[in-house]
C-alpha cells in the first residue's frame, strides 16, 4: 500500500516522462482506486457500475496524462474526470429509461387509484392549513436572515449537513458556521416566538 | 435527483472549491448548492478525494486487484504496439465463445509454426556465433563531444574473428535510461544495422553490443545511441561514437 503523504507530483512526473511509467501508474491506482470507488458508490451506483466507472476514470487519467498541468491539484483533475464519467453514465441511463418506460395516462388523473390513496392518508383539512401557515412564516423569517446566516441554516435544515460540511460548502471555518447557526436560531425564536423550532415550526408568529 | 437549473460543470465546482471564482459567480454557485443536494454532495466529495481515509476499506483487496488487471487489459487494447503494461485477464468473463475464435486459433497455429521454424534457424545462428573464438576483439568507443571530437574506435585488419564486441562508454553520473538502442550508420549516413534492447552495465560504465563481423564491412561508421524507458516510450539521442573498420588481410 502507498505510504501516506507520498508526493503525487513525483508520480505524475514519472508518468509524463515515461520513466518507470508502469510503476508510477500502479502507485496512483493504489492511492486513489478505493477513494474513486467510494466516490461512485456514494452517487448510488452498484458495486459493478462503480468498478466500471473507477476503471473508466483511470483510463481517462492514463489517456490525458500528457495534458495534466503539474501546478494544478491532482485531486481536482481526478474529480473532473470522475464527475464527467458518472454524468455521462447517468445521461446514458436516463436515455435508456426514456426509451423503455411507458407511463399510463390514467395514473396522472387525480381521480385514479393514486389520488384516492393519497386522499385517505391526508391529515384533516384544518391541521393541514395550520401546518402550511407555520411553514410559510418560518420560510419568510429565514429569508429575512443575513445571507451567510441564511445559507448556513438552509443547508443545516434542508440537507441535514454537519457544521464541517457546511463550512466546506460555503468556504467558511466550522467555528463561523457554528456562530451563524446559533445566531440564526436566536433570531428566529425572537421573531416567531419562544416555542418555535427550526426543524418543526410549532407556533404562529407573535403579534 | 431532477433539478430545474442546469448543474454547474465539474470545472466550475472545482474552481469554486479552489476559491477561483469571482464574487457574483461564487454567490450564484452557492445559491445552486442551497437547493441541490447532488452538487453539494459532489463538492463535499471533491474535498474528500484529498483525504487518504476517504473510502478506505470500501474496496476489497481482491476487487482492487481484479480492477487493476482489467485496467491493464484495457490499456493494452488501446496501445498494442507499445504494450505499456503486462498482459492480464479481463475483469468480466465472457460467457460464450465468439464466432471468430476458431479462425483466430487457426491463425495463431500458423504463426506458431512459422515462429518455430524461425527459432530453429535463429538457434543455428546463435550456436555458430557462440563457438569459442580466440582473441575476439573488444573495442571500447568513447562518445563524441559536443564539438564533434572523440577518439575513433578502430577495428584492425588482424581482427579476423567472426564476432565484434563493442563497448559504448557512457560517462556518468548522468541519469540512466532503462533501455538503449543503437543505430550504426555508414559514412554516407545510410543505416547499416540497428541493435535494440540494450541495457547499461555498471561494471563496463557503458553499453555493450555484439555484432557479426560479416555485417560490418570496411569503412567509416557512426554509432548513434538512443536511450528511453523502452516499450515504445519516447527516447532521445544519448551519444554518438565514431568507428573505423579496416579491410581484413587477404580481402579487398
Amino acid at each position: 500500500m502507498p505510504e501516506p503523504g507520498e508526493p503525487i507530483q513525483g508520480l505524475i512526473e514519472q508518468l509524463q516522462t515515461a520513466s518507470s511509467r508502469d510503476e508510477a501508474f500502479r502507485r496512483l491506482f493504489d492511492l486513489y482506486s478505493s477513494r474513486l470507488y467510494h466516490f461512485f458508490t456514494r452517487r448510488g451506483f452498484s458495486h459493478q457500475d462503480s468498478l466500471d466507472l473507477t476503471q473508466e476514470t483511470f483510463l481517462g487519467i492514463y489517456r490525458g496524462m500528457e495534458t495534466y498541468r503539474r501546478d494544478a491539484s491532482f485531486e481536482t483533475w481526478l474529480f473532473k474526470i470522475a464527475t464527467n464519467a458518472y454524468r455521462k453514465r447517468l445521461r446514458r441511463g436516463a436515455a435508456g429509461k426514456r426509451d423503455a418506460q411507458e407511463v399510463p395516462l390514467e395514473d396522472q388523473d387525480e381521480g385514479g387509484p393514486v389520488g384516492r390513496v393519497a386522499a385517505a392518508d391526508a391529515p384533516a383539512p384544518g391541521e393541514e392549513v395550520l401546518r402550511k401557515e407555520r411553514s410559510r412564516l418560518l420560510r419568510q423569517a429565514i429569508d429575512r436572515l443575513p445571507e451567510q446566516m441564511r445559507k448556513c441554516l438552509v443547508l443545516r435544515i434542508d440537507q441535514e449537513l454537519r457544521y464541517k460540511e457546511i463550512a466546506v460548502l460555503l468556504r467558511l471555518s466550522p467555528e463561523t458556521v457554528k456562530v451563524h447557526l446559533f445566531q440564526a436560531r436566536r433570531r428566529l425564536q425572537e421573531e416567531l416566538g419562544p416555542t418555535s423550532r427550526t426543524r418543526s415550526p410549532a407556533s404562529p408568529r407573535r403579534q | 435527483m431532477s433539478h430545474p437549473e442546469p448543474h454547474p460543470e465539474p470545472e466550475a465546482l472545482a474552481a469554486y472549491h479552489a476559491g477561483e471564482l469571482t464574487e457574483p459567480e461564487e454567490r450564484r454557485l452557492q445559491d445552486h448548492l442551497m437547493s441541490c443536494p447532488e452538487c453539494a454532495a459532489l463538492l463535499l466529495d471533491l474535498d474528500g478525494l484529498s483525504d487518504p481515509g476517504f473510502g478506505a476499506g470500501s474496496l476489497s483487496a481482491a476487487d482492487q486487484e481484479a480492477l487493476w488487471r482489467s485496467l491493464r487489459a484495457e490499456i493494452r487494447k488501446e496501445e498494442p504496439a507499445s504494450a505499456s503494461l503486462a498482459p492480464v485477464v479481463p475483469l468480466r468473463r465472457r460467457t460464450a465463445s465468439p464466432r471468430w475464435l476458431p479462425a483466430l486459433a487457426a491463425a495463431l497455429l500458423a504463426v506458431t509454426i512459422g515462429l518455430s521454424a524461425w527459432v530453429v534457424s535463429l538457434r543455428r545462428t546463435v550456436d555458430a556465433l557462440s563457438r569459442p573464438q580466440p582473441n575476439a576483439p573488444v573495442i571500447q568507443l568513447s562518445p563524441l563531444t559536443t564539438r564533434g571530437r572523440g577518439s575513433r574506435g578502430e577495428v584492425a585488419p588482424a581482427d579476423a574473428s567472426r564476432r565484434l564486441t563493442l563497448i559504448l562508454y557512457l560517462p556518468g553520473p548522468s541519469s540512466r535510461a532503462t533501455r538503449y538502442r543503437t543505430e550504426i550508420l555508414r559514412g554516407d549516413g545510410s543505416k547499416a544495422l540497428e541493435v535494440p534492447g540494450l541495457v547499461f552495465q555498471e561494471d563496463l560504465d557503458g553499453v555493450s553490443l555484439e555484432l557479426p563481423r560479416d555485417e560490418i564491412g570496411p569503412g567509416d561508421y557512426r554509432l548513434r545511441l538512443f536511450g528511453g524507458a523502452g516499450r515504445g516510450a519516447p527516447e532521445k539521442l544519448v551519444a554518438e561514437y565514431p568507428l573505423h573498420v579496416a579491410p581484413r588481410r587477404g580481402k579487398p
